[in-house]
C-alpha cells in the first residue's frame, strides 16, 4: 500500500507544479507594481518597485523562487507587509475548519439518514415530498440562505430572546479568556462556547444548502444499491429490515459515501468562502479573497498550492480508505 | 402509378407488409423515439420546459427592447424602498418619503431658474405636477405651503403622541421599582389616549401625503403600475423592471457558457475516448490538473485577472486599452475554462464505451475515417449527454453568477439576480425584503425547471440514473 501512496504522490506531483505555474502567469497577466505606488509615480520609482516586489525577474526564475523558498512560506506578504506568508496564511486555517468540518460532518450524517428514509419509502409521499423539498432547496441561492439565515437567525433572535445567541459576525474560540484558574475542561468548554456562538450559526446554514444535494445523492445510491441481488438476499433469509438496511446496504453504500466526502473535503475549505466573507470570520477563503483582490501574489499563490495539496492528498486517502472498507479493493 | 404494377404482383406483399412493420419498429420522428416519448410523459417536465422557453423569448424581447429598457432599469421610478402590490410602508418610510418628495420641489423653487428645474423634479413617470395644470409658480409654492403645514402638524401630533407613550413607560418603570403593580386604571387611561392619539397621528399623515399627491399625481397608466408593482429599491429603481432585465443577464451568461463550455468539453471528451493513447492522458491530465483546486478558485481567480486585463488591440467590438471589466467577458472566461470539465469528464466515459460498440466498428470496416466517426457517430450518440449538461451547467452558471456579484467580480452595468441580492443584504437587516424576495423568485422559477428538466432527460435518456 505504501508503494501504491508514494507512487500516487510521485504521479500527482507534475499536476501540482502547473497548476501552481498556471496561477502565477495567470496572476501576473496584470502588473501588480502599480497597485503597490502611489499616483503619478516616476519611472525610477516603478522600477525600484519591481525590483522589491521581485516582478522584474524572468517568469521561471519567480517559478523556481517560489518553490525555493518552500511555497513561499518564508516570504513576506505583498499586502499586509509587515507580516510573512506563514503568519498570514496558517492562523486562518483554524477558522476554516471550525465551520467546514462541522458542516461536512453534519450533512453527511443527516443527508445519508434522509435518503435511508426516502430510499425506504420510495415512491411514496413521503419520498415525494423529500425530493421536492432538495429540488426546492436546490433552487434557491447560497447567498439567499446566508442573507435571511443571519437575518433571523442572528439578528431577529438576538431582539427576540434579549440575549445575542448567535453573533452577527466575527470568530473568537475564547480559549481562556473568562475562565479564573482555567483547566482543561473549562477550556474545552469555553472554546465550544466560542465555537457555538460564532460558527454554529454558519454551520446550520451551510449545512441547510448542502442538504438538498447531499439527501438528492445518497438517496440515489441507496436506490441503486437496494435493487441489487444481495439485498434480496438478504431480506429472503429473513433479516429485518433495519437490519438490511444499515448492516448490508449502508456497509456497501460506504465507498460512494466516502467518494462523495473525500471529494468536498478540499471544496469545503473554501467552500465556506461566502460565509466567511458574511460572517467576517478569518478563514482561508477571506484571507485568499482579500489577498488576491489586492494583488498579494505570495499568499495567494500559497493559499492555491496549500488548496492543491489537500486535494491530491485526498484524493490518494480516499483510494487507501476504499481499500480498507471494501476488501474487493486492491491497491496495485 | 407505381402501386398498380404493384397490387398486381401478389408476391410483393409480404415485402410490403415487411417494409411496413419495419417502419413502425424503427420510428424515425423525433418525437416517436422512446427517450423524447417518455420525457414528454413527464408532465412537470414539459410544463418546465414551458417556462424555459417563456424565460428565453422574454430574453429575446429584451434584447430587441435595446439601451431604452437597460436605461429605464436604472434611473428611479419611485421613492425608495417601496414596498410591492400596493402596499403601504410603514409610517416612518412614509413620511420620509413624503419629506423628500417636497424637498426636491423647495429646492427647485429656490434654483437660479426655478421653471426650468421644477420641469425636472419627479421620477420617471412619477412627476411633479405640470406648471401650467397647476396654475404657475405661485400655486406650487402655495401647495408646498400648504403641504409643510400638513407635515407640521403630523409632528405635533407625533411628539404629542410620543409624550403619552413616554409618560406610561414611566408609570410602568416606576410600579416596578417600588415592587407594585401599576395602578390599572391609570394605565387604561393612558392606553385609551394613546389610541386616540395614534389615530389622529395617522389622519394627519393622510392628510399629509393628499397634500404631497396635489403635488405629484398618482400616475394612472399602467407601465407605472407594472413598474412599482414589486416595489422599488433604495434607489427607487424599479424591482420588476431590474428583475425582468436580469432574465436577459442570466439566459445571455447561461447559454454562451454552457453552449461553449458543453461543445468544448464534449468534443474534447469525445476525442480522448474515442482516440485513447496520447490525446486521452492529454486531455485526462488537463481536466484532473483543473480539478484539482476548487472550482470557486478558478472563478474568481480568472474573473478577478480578465476583469482588469486591458485589449492589446481592437477586437470583437472592444477598442484597445478598454479594460474588460465593464463587459461580461471575464465571467465568460471564468465559467467555460471551469466548467468544461464535468461535460468533458462524462463523454469521455461514453465514447469509450461506444467506441467498442457495432455499429462503430461497421463504419471502421467501411472504411469512414476516425473524424467522420467522431462526428458521425460518437457525438450524436452523446446528444443526451449534451443535453442533461447543459442544463446542469445552465443552472450552476446562474448560481455561481450570484457568488461572484456579491463577491464584487461578476456583472457590471446591467442589473442581474446576482446584483439584486447582493444589493439587498443592507435591506434585509432593516426588515426591508422585497428586493430579496424578487430576485429569489425569478431565479427560483427558472432554476427550478432547469432542474427539473435535467432530472426528466436523465429519467428518460440516462439508463444508469435513479429516480
Amino acid at each position: 500500500m505504501w508503494s501504491y501512496v508514494v507512487r500516487r504522490i510521485l504521479y500527482n506531483i507534475p499536476i501540482f507544479v502547473v497548476i501552481i505555474v498556471v496561477v502565477m502567469a495567470m496572476l501576473r497577466i496584470n502588473d501588480p507594481t502599480f497597485a503597490y505606488l502611489g499616483k503619478n509615480p516616476t519611472p525610477e520609482q516603478i522600477e525600484a518597485k519591481r525590483v522589491e516586489l521581485g516582478v522584474d525577474q524572468p517568469f521561471f526564475v519567480q517559478v523556481w523562487d517560489f518553490f525555493a523558498s518552500g511555497f513561499g512560506l518564508g516570504e513576506r506578504s505583498w499586502y499586509a507587509e509587515s507580516r510573512t506568508v506563514d503568519a498570514v496564511v496558517l492562523p486562518a486555517i483554524l477558522p476554516s475548519l471550525a465551520i467546514t468540518l462541522p458542516a461536512l460532518a453534519l450533512s453527511t450524517t443527516l443527508g445519508v439518514c434522509i435518503g435511508l428514509i426516502s430510499a425506504a419509502n420510495r415512491g411514496r409521499v413521503l419520498d415525494r415530498a423529500l425530493v421536492f423539498l432538495a429540488v426546492i432547496g436546490m433552487s434557491i441561492s447560497f447567498l439567499v440562505f446566508i442573507i435571511i439565515g443571519q437575518y433571523f437567525g442572528a439578528y431577529r433572535l438576538s431582539e427576540w430572546l434579549g440575549v445575542e445567541v448567535f453573533a452577527v459576525r466575527g470568530f473568537d474560540l475564547g480559549v481562556g479568556d473568562d475562565v479564573e484558574s482555567p483547566n482543561v475542561l473549562q477550556h474545552i468548554a469555553a472554546a465550544f462556547g466560542g465555537w457555538a456562538h460564532y460558527c454554529l450559526l454558519p454551520v446550520l446554514i451551510s449545512v441547510v444548502v448542502t442538504l438538498g444535494y447531499d439527501t438528492r445523492f445518497y438517496r440515489s445510491v441507496i436506490v441503486e444499491q437496494s435493487t441489487s441481488d444481495y439485498i434480496r438476499t438478504a431480506r429472503a433469509k429473513g433479516a429485518s429490515e433495519t437490519r438490511v438496511m444499515v448492516k448490508h446496504l449502508l456497509r456497501n453504500a460506504l465507498i460512494p459515501i466516502i467518494t462523495r466526502v473525500m471529494i468536498t473535503l478540499p471544496f469545503v475549505v473554501v467552500g465556506s468562502l461566502l460565509l466567511e466573507i458574511y460572517f467576517s470570520v478569518p478563514g482561508m477563503g477571506q484571507t485568499l479573497l482579500t489577498h488576491m483582490t489586492n494583488k498579494d501574489f505570495p499568499v495567494t499563490q500559497t493559499i492555491v498550492a496549500l488548496l492543491a495539496a489537500i486535494f491530491i492528498l485526498s484524493n490518494i486517502l480516499t483510494d487507501v480508505l476504499y481499500a480498507i472498507v471494501d476488501p474487493r479493493v486492491r491497491l496495485k | 402509378m407505381a402501386s398498380e404494377p404493384r397490387a398486381s404482383k401478389p408476391d410483393d406483399q409480404p415485402t410490403d407488409l415487411l417494409a411496413a412493420r419495419a417502419g413502425a419498429a424503427r420510428p424515425t420522428g423525433f418525437f416517436d423515439q422512446p427517450g423524447v416519448r417518455k420525457f414528454m410523459k413527464n408532465k412537470p417536465a414539459v410544463v418546465s420546459l414551458g417556462i424555459i422557453a417563456v424565460f428565453f423569448v422574454a430574453a429575446i424581447l429584451i434584447v430587441a427592447g435595446g439601451d431604452s429598457l437597460l436605461r429605464l432599469a436604472g434611473s428611479p421610478v419611485a421613492p425608495a424602498n417601496l414596498p410591492g402590490f400596493g402596499i403601504k410602508p410603514d409610517r416612518e418610510t412614509r413620511v420620509t418619503h413624503a419629506d423628500e418628495l417636497l424637498g426636491k420641489v423647495e429646492r427647485a423653487l429656490e434654483a437660479r431658474e426655478p421653471e426650468s428645474a421644477l420641469a425636472d423634479v419627479g421620477f420617471e413617470q412619477y412627476r411633479l405636477v405640470d406648471l401650467e395644470t397647476a396654475g404657475g409658480i405661485e400655486a406650487i409654492e402655495a401647495m408646498l405651503e400648504a403641504a409643510y403645514e400638513a407635515l407640521d402638524d403630523f409632528d405635533d401630533d407625533l411628539i404629542a403622541y410620543e409624550d403619552v407613550l413616554f409618560e406610561r413607560d414611566d408609570v410602568v418603570d416606576d410600579a416596578a421599582d417600588e415592587g407594585v403593580e401599576p395602578d390599572a386604571e391609570v394605565l387604561a387611561e393612558l392606553d385609551a389616549e394613546l389610541l386616540q392619539l395614534d389615530a389622529a397621528v395617522g389622519e394627519r399623515l393622510v392628510t399629509l401625503e393628499e397634500r404631497v399627491a396635489e403635488l405629484y399625481p398618482r400616475p394612472t397608466s399602467l407601465a407605472y403600475e407594472a413598474s412599482v408593482l414589486l416595489g422599488t429599491d433604495r434607489q427607487g429603481r424599479s424591482l420588476s423592471l431590474r428583475a425582468v432585465y436580469a432574465i436577459k443577464t442570466a439566459v445571455q451568461i447561461g447559454v454562451v457558457t454552457s453552449v461553449i463550455a458543453v461543445l468544448f468539453g464534449g468534443v474534447l471528451g469525445a476525442a480522448a475516448g474515442y482516440f485513447g493513447g496520447i490525446i486521452d492522458h492529454a486531455v485526462v491530465w488537463l481536466y484532473s490538473t483543473i480539478s484539482a483546486i476548487p472550482y470557486l478558485i478558478w472563478l474568481i481567480v480568472i474573473a478577478f485577472v480578465a476583469r482588469e486585463y486591458q485589449m492589446p488591440f481592437a477586437f470583437l467590438g472592444l477598442e484597445e486599452g478598454q479594460s474588460l471589466g465593464q463587459t461580461l467577458i471575464p465571467v465568460y472566461a471564468a465559467f467555460i475554462l471551469t466548467f468544461w470539465v464535468g461535460p468533458c469528464r462524462v463523454i469521455r466515459g461514453e465514447a469509450l464505451k461506444i467506441r467498442g460498440l457495432d455499429y462503430v466498428q461497421s463504419a471502421v470496416s467501411v472504411g469512414a475515417s476516425a473524424n467522420r466517426i467522431l462526428v458521425k457517430h460518437v457525438l450524436p450518440n452523446t446528444a443526451y449527454l449534451l443535453f442533461i449538461n447543459f442544463s446542469l451547467l445552465f443552472v450552476g452558471a446562474i448560481k455561481a453568477e450570484v457568488i461572484l456579484s456579491f463577491l464584487g467580480l461578476g456583472v457590471q452595468g446591467q442589473p442581474s439576480w446576482g446584483i439584486m441580492i447582493r444589493d439587498s443584504k443592507d435591506e434585509v437587516i432593516a426588515g426591508f425584503f422585497w428586493q430579496i424576495g424578487t430576485a429569489t423568485a425569478f431565479m427560483f422559477v427558472l432554476v427550478l425547471a432547469f432542474n427539473t428538466v435535467s432530472d426528466a432527460l436523465q429519467d428518460a435518456f440516462d439508463p444508469k440514473h435513479v429516480g
